[in-house]
């Protein structure tokens, strides 16, 4: 006895093997009752890597300069000194009902503090615009979603988990206004700076990357 | 006398004995459920699929031995995992060797019993 099922039965007969066996059997035989699902579901795997579409710093002795073309932006904890870089992504080019899988942020940096600090990515609470927005004017933002320990070397790549975020993005669940990068420790009195690359960068292997793998 | 229930989607198309020697039996096959609905998210080594992870598996598969097959568009295999016991209607299974995520086209799962 044969049974077909028409996308499953070469799995399907392997694993009854045990239980019952489909297929031709020859007598004597014990066969026992038992209970069998199978199913196929396809799947795609997509990675995506995404550059900024906008990114900028904010400087709170500055207030009300905007600091969006240059190669470099800046975070930084300093007493009336603080800075806070700005990024945003494109991410409509991934279905909505995409399952992400894994986002990762990575920026460049290319001048690191004289001592380790611990930056923080925060979802923005509303939308800027990278050529106008300023200490005065820049958005809030929600609690921190990842932090990283800059190290003291130049030159290196930080990189923050963002999956809940993107997925949150994607699904449209909440906005993507992007994410504000800034010292956990603002107005430090020993002021400490870091220096990240940005999308005007030259080589765009150091302009800042969302890598994003979801399923459909 | 071979019986064999199989499920709703499954169909009998030939009945061809290949012995002489055929004995008696029954063979009660049934599905603990559903798995249409099954949601599929990986875990990642680098690039490839370490373990896929498998939820809204229907409550009546629970205790259920769950295996899976992550496979190319041809069906060809690229890397299984299991039994694992299905709990809660999840179960994440480790799949060995890892899967290189750009070739994987669909998750075949297998949940015999409970």
């Amino acid at each position: 006895v044969r049974a077909h099922r028409a996308a499953t039965v070469l799995f399907a007969t392997a694993a009854l093997v045990g239980v019952a066996t489909v297929g031709a059997w020859a007598s004597p035989m014990t066969v026992s009752s038992g209970r069998l699902a199978a199913v196929s579901l396809p799947v795609t795997i997509t990675s995506d890597s995404f550059t900024a579409d906008a990114d900028a710093y904010t400087q709170q002795a500055s207030p009300t300069t905007n600091a969006s073309t240059g190669t470099t932006m800046d975070v930084a904890s300093a007493v009336s000194a603080n800075k806070r870089s700005f990024v945003h992504f494109d991410l409509t080019t991934i279905p909505t009902d995409a399952r992400v899988q894994s986002a990762t942020l990575q920026l460049r940096m290319s001048a690191a503090p004289a001592a380790s600090r611990t930056y923080e990515v925060d979802k923005t609470n509303a939308t800027w615009d990278g050529s106008t927005i300023t200490w005065s004017n820049m958005p809030t933002t929600a609690a921190a979603t990842a932090t990283v320990a800059s190290g003291t070397s130049s030159g290196v790549n930080l990189t923050w988990d963002v999956t809940t975020d993107v997925a949150l993005f994607v699904a449209g669940s909440v906005t993507n206004n992007g994410w504000q990068v800034k010292d956990s420790a603002e107005s430090s009195t020993t002021a400490t700076t870091a220096s990240f690359r940005t999308s005007e960068f030259s080589s765009a292997g150091q302009r800042p990357t969302l890598s994003v793998v979801y399923v459909t | 006398v071979v019986t064999i229930v199989v499920p709703a989607s499954a169909e009998a198309r030939s009945n061809t004995a290949s012995s002489k020697k055929l004995g008696s039996g029954v063979a009660s096959v049934t599905a603990c459920g559903d798995l249409s609905k099954v949601v599929t998210d990986f875990a990642f080594s680098g690039t490839k699929v370490s373990a896929v992870s498998l939820t809204n598996i229907p409550a009546t598969c629970n205790g259920g031995s769950l295996s899976a097959t992550v496979a190319r568009s041809n069906n060809a295999s690229l890397g299984a995992g299991g039994p694992v016991t299905v709990a809660g209607g999840s179960a994440t299974v480790p799949i060995s060797p890892t899967a290189a995520s750009a070739n994987v086209a669909s998750v075949r799962v297998v949940i015999v019993g409970p």
